[in-house]
């Protein structure tokens, strides 16, 4: 690695990312044909004294050629090295195309930097949100102790959705999203998270708190719209149909002083389950 | 005196969609009460219903058909052939209704209600049409537990070589589409896949009521945002649930990546070769494919992950779309003329070859195929009987049926005629 980051730098590089991603032309890098342009790819994107734009251009035409070049076998190792060296790279928009390219192929060199930053913030090269979705592609007890433990410390929202995005597929984790499901003090989207969170991990469970959801007037409206959704879409026809409070929720709200949103999709529901 | 008229040679509704191909229907007597001869003048005719569109009637599988048909029926139930095909899509299901009256009577003696089910841009999508696909999506996904799990498990590294940079490329990826959008129908009839062009705008794709917003100018993991109402949040493909796709442009122009339509359909020359157009797939520096699956971090950005993002299957459509303009354009629709397709010697890795079968519906796992096969055979269609179960590379290419209407796999595009 060629520079670590610290935690602060980590969090203000989000404003150096936005500024990369504001430039979109895309230079001519004037490369041979075959193997030998795709070397030469490899070099500029090894290259620090080389302009970002330059840079961005090569890695994406050299992912770009791992989806059937011909030529790319010729250099899939050196690429994927040069993919590891940016890791370290003083770009950190390079880093996060680097980190999220190793890590859906299972990186484990770059699994280890991820877990290393989460564990240590002064080793972190990419904000802790990005590094929790980068290790999301090959989940390990490791990784899912991790996230349930940031989740219970870290303030930043980001953060705490892509941790529990993570402990979507860990048992140990259902009272803790259940929990913060149920809890009206959470911002919208950290409940709406921790919903398809629960979906994932116990479909059944969602669907009885869908239901509770719809019968609390005092519930936010974002997220009675994204239970109905539950109901509309992966709820269970009896239990609907036999559930005679939530019919005549349904049949209020398909009326009432509810938004358009919620009123379109109580009306929906009531047609599916003809209520 | 009542008919009966079957659509695709069947009385299943499931049979009653069309395409911009010629499909072959029956008409027969079953009641004949009031018949004063051995047969019968029946004129057809159509009007749209809710869902629109129109057809062609024909006698015979050619020409350009017409929008009423007479038919001479047996009065003692012998079926009588007859063709139709659609020249306007259908917004819904049904779409257009075929009537038979006795000649010189305006009294319905039989109907029918069918759809003219074409595979559409994206952007032209109703939101009625947009909101059954999202939740044919969800529903074939299911919360990772669906038949979704299949797909987005064999579009993995270790079928990189049965799918990728050879000559199967196309035909492979004109398969997996068609699986996946059979699948579709088998919830929602009324869907088919529609494409994303992504060398023109598309913003109303990326959207939170659509394939969802992703953050351009965000941090490196976005996910994307979804509305409330979208089922599409609760996706799951991959370990954890949700949608991740960073986009490298902004989503209200097109990605700069991919080369134009017109630029990629000239690749094949000179000659109009297929061996030459297949380059669309990836070359650098600009090509049509590899640089749309590029122009997001995220899944869809690599091959292990890419199919766990739905959009990779809209994405894969234009793919299929734009060979199907250079079959059309070219005349490259019959395998066996050489220009068509790339036979090489010696033959090509298996699964490359006008012959071979295509995993993973072959259920094939000995080497140097992968060793797992998801999914089973190919899903059938109630319409038609091609590809088959277990599709040869030389099964995906009359796709309409142009040469032979044996090879008709059931599915045209909004811009590409018969």
């Amino acid at each position: 690695m060629k520079k670590t980051k610290t935690k602060a730098a980590a969090s203000h590089s989000r404003k150096s990312t936005k500024a990369a991603r504001a430039k979109v032309t895309l230079p001519d890098l004037k490369l041979a044909q075959g193997a030998d342009g795709l070397r030469q790819a490899i070099k500029v994107l090894r290259d620090s004294s080389e302009t970002l734009q330059r840079r961005a251009e090569a890695l994406r035409i050299l992912q770009s050629a791992s989806f059937g070049e011909e030529e790319f076998d010729d250099v899939r190792a050196d690429y994927v090295a040069a993919l590891r060296e940016l890791t370290g790279d003083k770009e950190i928009a390079l880093r996060q195309r680097a980190l999220g390219l190793l890590a859906r192929s299972r990186d484990t060199y770059a699994e280890k930097i991820l877990m290393d930053g989460l564990q240590d913030p002064d080793k972190a090269v990419v904000p802790a949100s990005d590094a929790l979705h980068y290790l999301s592609y090959n989940l390990h007890s490791g990784v899912q102790s991790l996230a349930r433990s940031i989740f219970d410390t870290s303030k930043d929202q980001a953060v705490r959705q892509q941790a529990l995005r993570l402990m979507a597929n860990d048992p140990q984790a259902l009272k803790t999203i259940q929990k913060t499901l149920a809890d009206k003090k959470e911002s919208v989207e950290v409940r709406q998270t921790s919903a398809e969170a629960l979906h994932a991990l116990d479909p059944k469970a969602l669907q009885n708190w869908a239901s509770k959801v719809v019968l609390d007037k005092s519930e936010n409206e974002e997220v009675v719209a994204t239970s109905l959704t539950a109901l509309n879409h992966f709820g269970d026809e009896k239990q609907i149909t036999g559930n005679t409070a939530l019919r005549k929720r349904l049949a209020e709200m398909s009326t009432g002083k509810s938004s358009a949103k919620v009123k379109r999709m109580a009306k929906t529901i009531s047609t599916k389950y003809s209520l | 005196m009542i008919v009966e008229i079957q659509i695709n040679n069947s009385l299943q509704p499931a049979a009653n969609y069309v395409t911009w191909a010629w499909s072959p229907c029956l008409i027969r007597v079953t009641n004949p009460a009031g018949i004063p001869g051995a047969q019968v003048q029946v004129q057809l005719s159509q009007n749209a219903l809710a869902g629109g569109g129109a057809i062609r009637f024909a006698k015979t599988a050619s020409g350009s058909g017409s929008s009423t048909l007479n038919v001479t029926v047996p009065k003692n139930g012998a079926s009588v052939p007859f063709f139709i095909r659609g020249i306007t899509a259908s917004k819904a299901d049904p779409g257009v209704q075929i009537t038979a009256r006795q000649s010189g009577s305006t009294a319905s003696v039989g109907s029918v209600a069918l759809m003219v089910r074409i595979r559409k841009n994206v952007t032209s999508l109703s939101t009625a049409e947009r909101d059954r696909l999202i939740a044919a999506f969800a529903q074939l996904n299911n919360q990772g537990m669906g038949r979704y799990a299949d797909f987005a498990g064999t579009h993995v590294t270790a079928a990189q070589q049965e799918a990728h940079g050879r000559s199967g490329f196309l035909p492979w990826h004109r398969a997996f589409i068609l699986d996946l959008e059979r699948e579709l129908q088998t919830i929602d009839r009324s869907v088919s896949l529609p494409y994303w062009r992504f060398d023109q705008p598309a913003a109303a794709l990326f959207t939170p009521d659509f394939l969802g917003k992703g953050v351009f100018q965000g941090p490196g993991a976005s996910n994307v945002v979804f509305s409330a109402t979208n089922p599409l949040r609760f996706w799951k493909a991959g370990p954890t649930p949700g949608i991740f796709r960073d986009p490298n442009f902004n989503v209200s122009s097109a990605p700069p990546g991919p080369m134009s339509q017109a630029a990629a359909l000239a690749l094949g020359n000179p000659g109009a070769l297929f061996k030459n157009f297949r380059r669309m797939e990836s070359i650098s520096p600009r090509d049509y494919h590899g640089d749309a699956h590029v122009s997001f971090a995220g899944p869809i950005d690599s091959i292990p992950t890419a199919a766990q993002d739905p959009l990779f299957f809209l994405l894969h459509c234009n793919v299929d779309r734009l060979w199907a303009r250079w079959q059309k354009q070219n005349a490259r629709l019959d395998v066996t003329n050489a220009a068509s397709f790339e036979t090489v010697v010696p033959p090509n890795r298996i699964g490359h070859n006008l012959g071979d079968t295509m995993w993973p519906w072959n259920g094939d796992t000995n080497p140097p195929r992968p060793n797992f096969a998801l999914g089973g055979t190919m899903a059938p269609s109630p319409s038609v009987s091609a590809p088959g179960p277990q599709p040869r590379v030389m099964d995906c290419f009359d796709y309409q049926g142009s040469i032979n209407p044996a090879n008709n796999m059931g599915f045209s595009y909004d811009d590409v005629p018969l």
